[in-house]
């Protein structure tokens, strides 16, 4: 006899990979904070958007077409790997802000809240990634109908200070459609008529930023402060929940996603304290350069229009990598995390694409 | 909206009225006695810490303490003189165009991303 749950979860197969695909993409709100809209006002969320509808919802869409990446090749084994780690490291920098300078105590409210998300996960990431992404959204709306002045000076585009937002907005737009890290390539291939629900990912996700934009907005209005508020730390807080399931989720065993639990929190660990220097560097490079590398795998398999696209996600995302190079770290300590952070990225692609390969 | 400085050791700035654009008001600057300060240069930052920021000096305060200054650039601004600063917001004359349209044209992308993904083209 069939769980409910499980019926529950074959009849809505196709909103299940959008809402865990939503739930990775409401990483942009809580990374976009006050500070970009002070650059560049609504401007960044502009670019973000076109870029989402353009490249990144026909990038999801060739991933969800694809599905899992056959792992009898080892190119296809060490893109798998990278996506993997990379949205695991994505989890972690959303959420290490929120941990640094909690100290021993925070670290350890940290873990058990991921070990509880976990075992949400193990349960069923999907209902939990989807609910969680659902009341993100919901709560935004109504934290911006409620905003508290007229939002108008902080939302006004500032065009002219491009160099400062471009790099990222374009890597926003990617994550908006929830592409670019595999979250498409866990589930069952669409149903025909279904491969439009990417560009409801990206609409619930771009919904949720412009409102998260106007409540920054009001508040500024009322305060002059660039800050957060309650409305806006319920929101961030529960879309970075949401990603974390949404990430640590995926299909894999009760063991894999165990191991994924422990990876997210120690990769918000390793952002919250010892790198939390390298921030920039992540955001602006190694996000768009993972990203790049998992849509070139995607593209090479491709064949017609979608290698056209895939080509191009990939193109831009390297783009976006380079505009957004932060230089190498000054500080000594940083530099050499940085370079334990690409020996640990090899060691883990290799030993998918040498090991399961045997 | 009004925000008045907490008194200081230096000065306190008050405006008479809520600032509009094209609207002229009288800024007051007292000392911690609420004696006026005579002869400072007050400036007005606006957008301040945003891109975009401006700040312009609005005149020098008179044997009263007192400054007029008529807004020309609405929105969030800085009064500040000798140090110390006041918030406040000139307010809008109206809904500024470019940023409504663009705010609009984004809440529209989003609400068609959803209703385009989620329904299915019915097949006659």
């Amino acid at each position: 006899m069939t769980h409910p749950l499980q019926r529950l979860q074959t009849r809505f197969d196709v909103p299940w990979a959008g809402g865990m695909a939503l739930a990775l993409a409401l990483a942009v709100p809580v990374w976009y904070g006050p500070q970009v809209l002070a650059h560049g006002g609504l401007a960044p969320v502009a670019v973000a958007t076109v870029v989402a509808f353009f490249v990144g919802v026909p990038l999801a869409q060739a991933e969800w077409q694809t599905g899992a990446l056959d792992p009898r090749t080892r190119w296809n084994r060490g893109a798998s790997a990278l996506a993997e780690l990379w949205s695991l490291l994505l989890v972690g920098a959303i959420a290490a802000p929120a941990l640094q300078g909690s100290g021993w105590t925070g670290l350890a409210l940290s873990a058990v809240t991921a070990a509880g998300l976990g075992a949400l996960a193990i349960w069923s990431g999907p209902l939990v990634a989807t609910g969680l992404a659902v009341v993100a959204v919901g709560v935004s709306l109504a934290g911006a109908a409620a905003a508290p002045a007229v939002p108008w000076t902080l939302l006004q585009p500032h065009w002219e200070s491009w160099t400062l937002w471009l790099p990222g907005s374009m890597t926003a737009g990617l994550l908006l459609a929830g592409a670019g890290l595999g979250q498409w390539m866990g589930g069952p291939a669409p149903i025909p008529g279904a491969g439009r629900m990417p560009w409801a990912t990206a609409g619930a996700a771009l919904l949720a930023v412009v409102a998260l934009s106007v409540r920054y907005a009001g508040t500024f209005e009322a305060t002059a402060e660039l800050t957060a508020d309650p409305w806006t730390g319920i929101v961030t807080g529960v879309a970075a929940l949401a990603a974390f399931v949404a990430v640590v989720g995926r299909n894999g065993t009760r063991q894999v996603r165990a191991r994924r639990t422990a990876g997210a929190w120690l990769a918000t660990a390793w952002f919250a304290a010892p790198a939390a220097g390298l921030l920039p560097l992540w955001w602006g490079t190694l996000l768009p350069l993972g990203i790049a590398l998992v849509a070139l795998r995607i593209a090479r398999d491709a064949r017609g229009t979608t290698r056209w696209t895939t080509g191009a996600a990939s193109v831009g995302a390297l783009l976006a990598a380079g505009l957004g190079w932060t230089g190498l770290p000054p500080s000594p300590v940083e530099a050499a995390l940085a370079a334990a952070m690409v020996v640990v990225t090899v060691w883990v692609v290799g030993t998918r694409i040498l090991v399961e390969g045997e | 909206m009004i925000w008045l400085w907490a008194l200081t050791a230096q000065a306190t700035i008050v405006t008479e009225a809520p600032p509009a654009v094209g609207t002229e008001v009288v800024v007051t600057v007292l000392d911690a006695s609420d004696s006026p300060r005579v002869g400072r240069t007050v400036s007005v930052v606006h957008r301040p810490d945003l891109d975009g920021e401006r700040e312009l000096a609005i005149g020098i305060t008179d044997a009263r303490g007192r400054v007029r200054w008529t807004p020309e650039i609405p929105g969030v601004a800085t009064v500040q003189v000798d140090g110390e600063t006041l918030d406040l917001a000139v307010a809008w004359p109206g809904v500024p165009t470019g940023t409504a349209t663009l705010l609009g044209l984004l809440g529209t992308a989003g609400i068609g991303g959803i209703f385009f993904g989620l329904f299915r083209r019915r097949r006659r």
